[in-house]
């Protein structure tokens, strides 16, 4: 490696991001993390079936990140099965997403939406089909599936929200929700175990 | 970590930062070779082909190994997107690297001299070009070209007609011929 082999250069950088990335994980509960971080660890986690709030004692139960929101976590019961239901709001207290792993069908993982997309509904088959419908505001102009070429269809419910549907199979869909621009409105995950 | 397949390396990649380093090892030239011939400057498609890597390090996390584009096929989707934003935007859009704290490499007179001697030798940018072609253009003269499929076969398979297929591979091979003599 010279000094000055910028592949080499750019090698040596996202080794070493790799490795800054996974520090946080090792971090004591009782540090304050950034949300970006808290979403991308939960959104790496498996859930197997029955789900038995697998993310207990990786997660806090609760806390404030630098930009000030806030999640919490809550320990429910739902059909006889424990779960886990955690929250995001924002710091004027509107919810901006969720984590939900109470669904009474087969297990499912975790589901992150940005404030601009609401997940209504999930459902997983045994086959590891997926269903999700949800709805989105005006600021997003397209949902699209990485790795597709075709964005999910969207029909209108009224002039500031919409809803679409979407099922396929596979693993771990990513969702983009894009505003008019075509910028990346926040990402999240869709997780199939 | 050599005899691992790109789709075991990606996978590992979230828990093992050197197998990223791998992974990048293998693809970064032919990748920065692609993006050259696309916007006809090393410069850009280094800087480009940096915010490639680093939005893949920041989603390698949701890689599975049976992914099925594979690997590679990942990596290039995030690529096209990548090109889609700097033709909108104009510039290079180095949002993830940003994220991630990296620095930018600037490249120096050296630098680029030894990037460019390398991508001239490499055999694999122009293959690479190919991942950069729209989808259709792509499956249609990957199919035509690469694996020799007649033109109603391909047709069957992407449930299109077969005078579709035909512009298609026309236009992806007119694009791929336009972008290497873009670069010569």
């Amino acid at each position: 490696m010279t000094m000055d082999d910028p592949i080499e250069q750019l090698r040596a950088q996202l080794v070493s991001a790799g490795h800054r990335r996974l520090e946080p994980a090792r971090a004591p509960r009782q540090r304050v993390l950034s949300r970006k971080w808290l979403l991308t660890a939960v959104a790496a986690l498996t859930i197997a079936a029955p789900a038995t709030a697998a993310i207990t004692g990786v997660l806090p139960t609760g806390g404030t990140t630098p930009d000030g929101s806030s999640y919490r976590v809550e320990q429910v019961t739902q059909d006889g099965r424990a779960c886990e239901r955690t929250e995001f709001r924002s710091s004027a207290g509107a919810l901006e997403g969720k984590v939900d792993n109470c669904a009474p069908t087969a297990a499912t993982g975790p589901i992150l939406a940005p404030k601009d997309l609401m997940i209504d509904a999930f459902n997983v088959a045994p086959g590891k089909t997926w269903l999700i419908r949800g709805t989105i505001s005006a600021a997003v102009a397209k949902v699209v599936i990485e790795g597709s070429t075709e964005p999910v269809a969207l029909s209108a419910t009224s002039n500031e929200r919409r809803s679409f549907t979407s099922i396929s199979t596979g693993y771990r869909p990513i969702f983009r929700a894009l505003d008019q621009d075509g910028h990346e409105i926040d990402r999240f995950q869709i997780f199939v175990p | 970590m050599q005899d691992l397949s790109d789709n075991e390396l990606l996978a590992r990649a979230a828990e093992d930062p050197e197998a990223f380093g791998q992974f990048y090892s293998r693809h970064i030239t032919a990748l920065i070779g692609a993006l050259r011939h696309r916007t006809g400057s090393t410069e850009i498609a280094f800087d480009l082909a940096a915010d490639v890597f680093a939005a893949a390090l920041e989603r390698c996390g949701s890689f599975h190994s049976d992914h099925e584009a594979g690997a590679r096929g990942w990596l290039y989707a995030i690529a096209r997107n990548k090109l889609a934003d700097f033709y909108r935007a104009g510039a290079v859009e180095d949002r993830a690297r940003q994220r991630l704290g990296m620095e930018r490499v600037a490249l120096s007179d050296r630098g680029l001299e030894e990037l460019e001697t390398r991508l001239d030798a490499s055999a694999s940018d122009v293959i690479a070009a190919l991942e950069l072609l729209p989808d259709g253009e792509r499956q249609a003269v990957s199919a035509r070209v690469v694996d020799e499929q007649d033109y109603d076969q391909i047709a069957n398979r992407l449930s299109v007609s077969e005078s579709v297929v035909r512009q298609r591979v026309s236009r992806g091979l007119r694009r791929l011929r336009n972008t290497v003599k873009e670069v010569a």
